[in-house]
């Protein structure tokens, strides 16, 4: 919506409610091209795979996991389109309702994580904060536009939740918010805790979560998106920077007032587009090649949002920061 | 041996997509959506588990290529000293079938090309049945599946392979379309290159001067734009953004497998609410 795309937003908003109708229990992470609920995964073992890369697999059994940032993400989507001048449908806010009553029940449980890891349910941080979205996004929906809902109710939860991640998922003596409670782990997905809007920028917690993901989270000036050799995630360690993630680390510098920071990293991240400016999902400094999945929808996304933010802020400059995302 | 991933570019028609290489193979088409079993899958394999291949004789032709400008239709330029050629390689907005089409255009002097079509339906698998049928055109079908190869080059089979060596000099040039049918469909006529060029470059410039971004990465931005669009499966009513490709792998020594998936994600959707 922000470059004008209003008819593509409309068309994915309205496939979105189609596809999570139904049960709220039942919504996924991912669904088929047409709102298809089975994403069985198999193997082709015929195929030797990419460089030799086996087993083949199509579909994806990440479908069936649980991950309570979909109820953030999905509550954002649907508020930001609204917000954009989308028409609702009573039908539309009916579905969100659902998901937070359902979400009210679910968010105290592990999930597997923005990353759809295979390595067991955690309490992550990322997680929770998306719940908090979840509930944020459906009680300004409810504020801006009238409906009625129990508001009581939800903003105490919505504390309740905030004071839960700040409680158990900081660490003091790192000085940094941590991949999940009780860890000591650092994860990207830390990132977007100021771009969706759950803490200031300049909060002391999250710029030494900044800070910590720059000193320690870091592959040639590329953000990593958590450390593959600690973090079990059912896959062998050692990964290549993850490029989404670096462009949200451009976005926090830029809400940090880091102008410089955030522009030179933003344009290394253009160069390491291939000829035709397409990029995958990581970058492997090592090798000085793309990794991942190519095209990767998520790191043109990224590209787009910090585009904007640069450019919003660059004509703000000095009178106040970026627009974040969930302030939009 | 494919390419690296970094060397490929895509193309497509809101509905599927194919993936390019610099040295015009099209190693990866999956048809007639995102979702359905590949009938190019060298990217994952060898070029006999299906490709299309359109390239100088000259193994050391050099390579140069780009989108049109605001399109998603590629162009790949080969030259030599002897010549030099233009492939413009696209896919049309969906009419009756969905149509491949790949038109080669003399720039200089001359140039010998070769074209080598290797279909295999079903992830690689399945060796389509080829005949030729009354108006020249070739139609390989297998199961559910059925395409249909209009080509200005005489082609001929060779070893599970269609293939065709052509000479283009400058002004000249030679369309290809490949169509895609149900194969219990009525086989239309094929449609015309060249206006399913000038159509599409329409459809994708109009697009594109839809986009309100003023700021100084128009470039960029607008890539990345026509790029989402490409991966976002969008027939009438439809709009479900996805990633093409999944490749996991921890680095490429260290391969982990790779999963080749359509589907809708949530995440990639963060700020296009």
């Amino acid at each position: 919506m922000d470059a004008g795309y209003y008819e593509e937003a409309a068309a994915w908003r309205d496939w979105l409610l189609r596809a999570a109708a139904g049960s709220p229990s039942q919504v996924q992470i991912m669904y088929g091209l047409a709102g298809e609920h089975h994403l069985t995964e198999w193997q082709v073992p015929w195929l030797p795979g990419y460089e030799g890369s086996t087993p083949v697999r199509i579909g994806n059994a990440a479908h069936g996991q649980v991950q309570l940032d979909v109820f953030g993400e999905v509550m954002d989507a649907l508020y930001q389109a609204r917000r954009g001048g989308l028409r609702a449908s009573a039908e539309g806010w009916q579905l969100q309702r659902a998901l937070v009553d359902h979400l009210v029940s679910i968010w105290e449980q592990p999930d597997q994580g923005i990353w759809e890891v295979r390595g067991g349910p955690q309490h992550f941080t990322h997680s929770k904060v998306m719940a908090w979205v979840a509930l944020d996004r459906a009680i300004k929906g409810a504020e801006t536009f009238g409906l009625p809902v129990p508001l009581d109710e939800w903003r105490a939860l919505r504390e309740r939740v905030h004071a839960d991640v700040c409680r158990k998922a900081y660490n003091p003596d790192i000085g940094s918010f941590v991949q999940a409670y009780g860890s000591r782990q650092l994860d990207a997905s830390l990132l977007l805790i100021p771009l969706v809007g759950f803490l200031p920028a300049d909060d002391a917690r999250v710029r030494g979560t900044v800070e910590n993901i720059e000193r320690r989270l870091m592959a040639d000036g590329l953000v990593l998106r958590y450390d593959t050799a600690t973090t079990d995630d059912g896959l062998a360690p050692g990964e290549g920077a993850f490029l989404a993630c670096s462009f949200w680390l451009a976005d926090n510098l830029v809400l940090l007032g880091r102008h410089d920071d955030a522009r030179s990293l933003f344009e290394r991240l253009l160069a390491l587009r291939n000829d035709v400016g397409l990029l995958a999902e990581e970058y492997d400094p090592r090798l000085g090649r793309q990794v991942g999945n190519f095209p990767q929808a998520f790191s043109h996304v990224a590209l787009v949002d910090t585009a904007f933010n640069l450019g919003s802020a660059a004509a703000q400059k000095a009178a106040r920061p970026a627009v974040q995302r969930g302030r939009r | 041996m494919p390419a690296r991933i970094e060397d490929y570019a895509l193309i497509g028609d809101c509905e599927t997509a194919a993936l390019v290489s610099r040295s015009g193979s099209i190693d990866w088409l999956c048809w007639p959506r995102f979702d359905s079993a590949a009938c190019f899958a060298a990217l994952l394999a060898t070029p006999q588990h299906g490709r299309w291949k359109i390239a100088p004789a000259d193994p050391d032709a050099r390579v140069k290529r780009a989108y049109r400008e605001g399109t998603l239709i590629l162009e790949t330029e080969f030259s030599t000293a002897e010549g030099a050629v233009i492939l413009i390689d696209f896919m049309p907005p969906r009419g009756s079938a969905s149509d491949l089409v790949r038109i080669v255009v003399g720039k200089r002097g001359r140039m010998i090309l070769r074209t080598e079509v290797v279909l295999r339906f079903d992830y690689g698998s399945i060796v389509p049945w080829v005949s030729r049928l009354d108006d020249g055109r070739l139609r390989a079908i297998a199961g559910p599946d059925m395409v249909v190869l209009h080509s200005v080059v005489p082609l001929h089979g060779e070893d599970l392979t269609t293939a065709g060596e052509f000479t283009i000099a400058e002004g000249e040039t030679a369309a290809f379309v490949l169509a895609y049918l149900p194969s219990h469909h009525p086989i239309p006529d094929s449609i015309d290159a060249a206006t399913a060029l000038a159509e599409t470059e329409s459809f994708w410039r109009e697009w594109a001067g839809r986009c309100t971004y003023q700021g100084e990465w128009a470039e960029p931005v607008q890539r990345s734009l026509i790029t989402l669009k490409a991966l976002t499966y969008h027939p009438p009513g439809v709009s479900s953004p996805l990633r093409l490709l999944r490749y996991r792998s921890r680095s490429v020594d260290h391969g982990t497998g790779t999963t080749a998936s359509a589907g809708c994600a949530m995440q990639p959707l963060r700020s296009l609410p």
